[in-house]
Order: structure tokens, then C-alpha cells, then sequence
């Protein structure tokens, strides 16, 4: 019975038009950016060319550490001695040290994934080698100038996040809405089943199509990534949250722009979801959601940035250093409130659903 | 008779700004819908009539009191209480983009196996639920009219083929129990008496009971068998079509007597039998329960030439207007 309702949510949604647009602007978008950076690479190396020597202008070298033993416990110290000058700070401002921060540059943080990089150099005595620390904020723009397979399909995800979202708004604040708006509803109501198998169902025919859209996309882009370039190392080394270093192969970011995707993108479907069934309109799912994406901004600059929905799920930003993570924040702050946020909505939705009479 | 729908003192308050108690929309209603019946619903608009239809079809909660389908709670036991419901509430609303068909396809797919049929039957477990689903589209298409048209889409549909629609998909079930909110609005003659008798005959053929809240008066009273007057939120009249249709209203028959000399014949009346006739032109009408050979021989003995006794057939339209004071 549930299999047919949830088939059913899935056919109703998922509308072979939209998903057609959709692939059009997808493709039409890829090509476009492909032939500009390409176009625009060309462009800029003639123009150093002419002007003087080479300049080197691959990523990985920004990655590059390779230090004797003075170096490291000297750069450590400074960092130590710059973390305690920046907590002192932070404890004397309290609440308005946040404020003294734009969006995305987390001194406190970023002092410490450095002195997790030194320690992890002196515990493991890794001197005087070529030494690759993934930095997310370089890597972010690195697809633009570095002819690499996992910067370049990193980059293009995060450039197609938009599109992605909007999907996940068009399907998502129209499982409800929609049915309200045409009054199909009351036909559905009037069939023998709850109103939270319904729910159910068209909640999770929403996760499915939403899925299985940013599968796609990101099979494509991975494919032709990987078959247009290749990537100059085979391991990096990771800061996570500020604390632990650890090493996994360089295709390792592409994990972390694949979950990027994906839980924005799943955000951005289960805020349109729930506002959308919340205000009885189409139109609020759409407008609330960017509206919250858009006060991230004023979120982050007021200090509650690390608090606010729609950054609870930049899980990636943890990865690395630089990262573009908001002031203050730290995983085990994001994830459990992210569970919360989310899970609440989809809980609120169930019982708002439940509760509602039906015109 | 079995009842297929028991409404037990339903009452509804809605919140209102300002006001401690709110706005009570219906108010400890209760009555009941046997099995193969038409019971119509009536009341002027803001009766409470669509309210208490949306309880009734769980789409809305009521305040107090319950709703029993078939013996099940529609509260307490949704699942087995729809089973054997189909409704068209306010407005036969289907998916605009999708055709008859596919409409219908999609909805009889929610409905479980042993609706389309009996687990005794020994085809049970060799059919498959598609066939049967298959089959069910089909017959109620037929049913209602619309299979040569079964592939167009519904935003192509007339107002009389989405509403004849809307009723195929409510017997899609093989409903016990019919919920209808204006089946015949907005339709042409034509249409309106297809509708009747398309219900008149699923009422007497599957013994379905229906629920059927129209403002159309003359057309309920061609198709019910009952009528459920309700003015602000209370049940204020009930009465049965065939007393309408012999004429018999509050206790007696209306009566016109044609005669000459009226006003004398009004006086006699009242005087040999206390009948309250009023004069009308060349007529007198009256209602009485005195039989029509006792007036004819009274008058006759008075030296009256009577032209003629006609009992008149009472007008659902009288009977609500009177009930709910309104016209006056």
C-alpha cells in the first residue's frame, strides 16, 4: 500500500519538463563556463608571458610545506603565542569579538588548524619534504586557474549548487502546496490511508528525486573531469575541525564538495517542504529559504552566524585550513544542530499536517 | 436498514479573534445515512452543511463528537473507516495535466486489493491487484459516461465531464457510503439529470447510501429519499420525500378546491369542519387532514358547485423556506 502512494508521490512530482529545462540550463551552463576558463587560462598566461618570467600559478604549490625542524617548532610557538593573544581578545569582548569578523574568517580557527599542521610535522618528524595540506578556501577557486581533475570537478559542483537548489525548491515546495492549491487534496484525504503515510510518502519521493539529482550531476561532472584532466599528487594531508590531521588520496575534496551538494541541496528541499505545507502557498517555500540563505550573511556578521540554519550543513568547511567556515563554529556545533533544525522541520511538518483542517 | 454513516452530536468551534468562545459552525449535530438511501443535506449558505460534510470525510477535526463509517471511527480508525467512502467535496478537483485515465489510474492504485474484491472469492490469489484496478477504472468510467474521452486530459474536460469524473472517482472504492457536496453545480439541464439519475440508479443498484448537499431543491427532491435541513449549525427539520410527494405536510395535506362562490364555501368549511381555508381568485386552499369525500360532501350539501379537489404535492423549496424562516 505504502509503495503505491510513495510511486505515486514520485510520478506526481517528478515533472519530465522541468527535469528537461533543468538538464538544458545544466548543459548549456557546463559548456559555457568550459570554453571561459579555457579561453580565459590562455588569455592570462600569454599576458605574464609577455611581461616577465613565468609565473607558476598551480594550486598545489600554495598546499606545499617543507620545512627543517627550527622552522616548524619556531612557526609553532608564534602560532601558540598569536592563539592566546587572539582568546585573550575574544574573552575580553565576549560577544562582539564575532561581530569584528566578516563572514568567513575565523581567526581563532584558522590559528588552530595551523598549529594542528605544525604538530602533526613535528609528532611525525615529516622535515625537510614536500608536505601537501589541503586548504579549502584556495581550493574553492583553484578550478579556475589549476587544470586538475578534483579542482576542477570541486569547482564545478559548487557552481552548480544554485541550479541544484532551485530544483530542490521546485519539488520540494510543491509536495504539498500544490495539492492544497488545486484541491486535489481532499480526494487524497478521502482515501483509506493516514495522513502521515502521506506525509511520508511525499516526503521521502522528495529525498529521492533531490538525491538522485545531485547523483547525476555529480556523475557527470566527475566523469568528465577525470577524463579531461589529471591530478598531480596521489595523497594530501586534511586538517579536520581544527584538531586532527589526517591523509587520504587528493580525490578526497571531491567527497567533500559531493556532500556540500548534497546536504544543501536536501536542506534547501526540506526548508521548501516544510514552508511550503506550513503556509498552504508554493510561493513561501521558495521565499523563505533563500530569504534564510540570504540572512547568513547578516547572521554571520552579528555573531550567530555558526548558529544559523543554512550553515549548519557547510559540514566541508571543516575539512582543511582557510576554511570558509562561519566565526566561532566547529563541527560538533554544526552537525547536532543541523539534526535539529532539520529533523524538527520534517517532525513540525508531520504534526502540522496532522493538525490542519483541510478547506 | 444497516446505517453506513452514524453522525453523533458533531459539533465544530472555530477560533475567532476577540471571542472567548469562538464561532460555533455546527452544533451537536447527529443523524444517520442507511444503505442504499439519498439523503440530502440543506441549509442556507453558512449553515454549517460543507463543515460538517469536511468532518464527516476527515478533513476536518471535530470539536466534539464522533463519525462512524460503516462502524468504523473516522477519528479513531481512519484506515478501515475510508475504505468504502468515495466523495466529491466542493469542487471536483483532479490533476489538470494528467488524462481521465491516468487520474483515475493513480487514485484506484490506493485503494487496497480487497476493495476491488472479496478475499473469499476464489480468484483472489490468481488475479493480480492491476487487473482488477485495470477492470475498476474501466467499469466506472463506463459508468459515468466518459470512457470514450478516458484519454484526454482533465484541464480539457468540460464542467459536466469533470463532475461526472469526480464521481467515477469516488466509486472507485465500491463505496457503502457516497459523500457529495453540489454534484450538479454549475451544470446545464441536461447535465444535472444525467446526474440525478446516474445516482438514483447506483443508490438502487449497489445499494450505496449518498449524502448529497445541493442548494438545486427541485432536483433533491426528484433523487432523495430523505431530507436533513441545518440553519445555523442545528439540524432544524428532517423530512421524508414520498410525505412531500403524497402531499401530507405538518400533520395534513395541502388541498385546493375549486368552487363557486369561495368565500361563502371558506365559511362553511370552518364552521361544519374547522378547516382554516384561504381565498385565492376562483380558488380556495387549505391544509387539513380531513379526507377529500368529506369536503366534497359538505359543500355539495351546502349547495356548492365544486369543480374540482386536487391535493397538492408539498415543494421541498416550501418546506425549507418555512423551516428556516427565510423569504419572510
Amino acid at each position: 500500500m505504502f509503495g503505491k502512494l510513495y510511486a505515486g508521490e514520485l510520478k506526481k512530482m517528478f515533472s519530465l519538463k522541468t527535469a528537461l529545462i533543468m538538464i538544458a540550463i545544466f548543459i548549456f551552463g557546463f559548456a559555457v563556463i568550459t570554453i571561459a576558463l579555457n579561453s580565459f587560462k590562455d588569455l592570462t598566461v600569454g599576458a605574464i608571458e609577455t611581461d616577465g618570467p613565468e609565473v607558476d600559478i598551480s594550486i598545489w604549490e600554495t598546499f606545499k610545506r617543507n620545512i627543517s625542524e627550527e622552522q616548524a617548532k619556531a612557526e609553532l610557538n608564534v602560532l601558540k603565542a598569536q592563539l592566546k593573544e587572539l582568546e585573550k581578545e575574544k574573552k575580553d569582548k565576549g560577544f562582539t569579538y564575532y561581530m569584528g569578523f566578516l563572514a568567513g574568517t575565523d581567526g581563532i580557527y584558522n590559528c588552530k588548524s595551523q598549529i594542528a599542521v605544525y604538530k602533526y610535522i613535528i609528532d611525525n618528524g615529516l622535515y625537510n619534504q614536500d608536505l601537501y595540506f589541503y586548504d579549502s578556501a584556495v581550493f574553492a577557486i583553484g578550478g579556475l586557474i589549476d587544470e586538475s581533475a578534483t579542482s576542477f570537478a570541486s569547482m564545478m559542483l559548487g557552481v552548480f549548487a544554485f541550479l541544484l537548489s532551485v530544483y530542490a525548491l521546485i519539488i520540494g515546495s510543491g509536495a504539498y502546496a500544490n495539492e492544497m492549491q488545486n484541491g486535489t487534496l481532499k480526494i487524497l484525504l478521502l482515501k483509506p490511508i493516514t495522513r502521515n503515510q502521506l506525509t511520508l510518502a511525499k516526503l521521502l519521493a522528495m529525498l529521492t528525486i533531490v538525491v538522485a539529482a545531485v547523483m547525476a550531476v555529480f556523475v557527470f561532472i566527475t566523469a568528465f573531469s577525470y577524463i579531461a584532466y589529471d591530478d598531480p599528487l596521489d595523497t594530501m594531508y586534511y586538517v579536520f575541525n581544527a584538531s586532527s590531521v589526517f591523509k587520504a588520496p587528493v580525490s578526497f575534496p571531491l567527497f567533500l564538495a559531493w556532500l556540500d551538494l548534497l546536504l544543501g541541496s536536501l536542506a534547501f528541499g526540506i526548508m521548501a517542504f516544510f514552508f511550503g505545507t506550513l503556509m498552504k502557498k508554493r510561493v513561501f517555500g521558495f521565499v523563505f529559504p533563500y530569504a534564510f540563505n540570504f540572512a547568513a550573511t547578516i547572521a554571520s556578521l552579528i555573531g550567530i552566524g555558526r548558529f544559523w540554519i543554512t550553515n549548519t550543513v557547510a559540514w566541508s568547511g571543516f575539512f582543511g585550513m582557510g576554511s570558509g567556515i562561519s566565526t566561532g563554529s566547529n563541527f560538533f556545533i554544526s552537525m547536532p544542530l543541523a539534526i535539529v533544525y532539520f529533523g524538527g522541520m520534517i517532525a513540525l511538518s508531520f504534526v502540522v499536517f496532522n493538525r490542519r483542517d483541510v478547506a | 436498514m444497516a446505517a453506513v454513516l452514524e453522525v453523533k452530536n458533531l459539533t465544530k468551534v472555530y477560533p475567532r479573534k476577540g471571542h472567548k468562545d469562538g464561532l460555533t459552525a455546527v452544533n451537536d449535530v447527529s443523524f444517520r445515512v442507511n444503505e442504499g438511501e439519498i439523503v440530502g443535506f440543506i441549509g442556507p449558505n453558512g449553515a454549517g452543511k460543507t463543515t460538517t460534510i469536511k468532518m464527516i470525510a476527515g478533513l476536518a477535526r471535530p470539536t466534539a463528537g464522533e463519525v462512524f463509517i460503516c462502524g468504523h471511527s473516522v477519528t479513531r480508525d481512519r484506515v478501515n473507516a475510508m475504505k468504502h467512502v468515495g466523495g466529491v467535496i466542493e469542487t471536483p478537483d483532479m490533476y489538470p495535466d494528467m488524462s481521465g485515465l491516468k487520474n483515475l489510474n493513480y487514485l484506484v492504485s490506493l485503494h487496497p486489493k480487497e476493495t476491488m474484491l472479496d478475499p473469499s472469492d476464489e480468484r483472489f490469489s490468481t488475479v493480480s491487484k492491476k487487473e482488477l484496478d485495470a477492470q475498476r477504472v474501466e467499469d466506472v468510467l463506463k459508468m459515468v459516461g466518459l470512457w470514450d474521452r478516458r484519454g484526454d486530459q482533465v484541464r480539457k474536460y468540460s464542467l459536466g465531464m469533470k463532475q461526472r469524473l469526480g464521481i467515477a472517482q469516488a466509486l472507485l472504492s465500491k463505496p457503502k457510503l457516497l459523500i457529495l457536496d453540489e454534484p450538479a453545480n454549475g451544470l446545464d439541464p441536461a447535465g444535472i439529470k444525467y446526474i440525478r439519475e446516474l445516482l438514483r440508479r447506483l443508490a438502487d443498484t449497489y445499494k450505496i447510501g449518498m449524502l448529497v448537499s445541493s442548494h438545486q431543491l427541485s432536483e433533491l427532491q426528484l433523487m432523495c429519499d430523505r431530507v436533513i435541513i441545518i440553519n445555523n449549525g442545528k439540524i432544524i427539520a428532517e423530512r421524508r420525500m414520498d410525505e412531500l410527494s403524497a402531499g401530507e405536510y405538518k400533520g395534513g395535506a395541502r388541498i385546493i378546491i375549486r368552487v363557486d362562490r369561495p368565500a361563502e364555501a371558506a365559511a362553511l368549511l370552518k364552521e361544519k369542519l374547522e378547516i382554516q381555508a384561504e381565498v385565492i381568485g376562483e380558488e380556495l386552499r387549505a391544509t387539513t387532514s380531513a379526507e377529500t369525500a368529506v369536503i366534497t360532501k359538505e359543500l355539495v350539501l351546502g349547495g356548492f358547485n365544486v369543480y374540482g379537489i386536487t391535493r397538492e404535492e408539498i415543494r421541498l423549496e416550501d418546506v425549507f423556506i418555512d423551516a428556516t424562516g427565510e423569504g419572510r
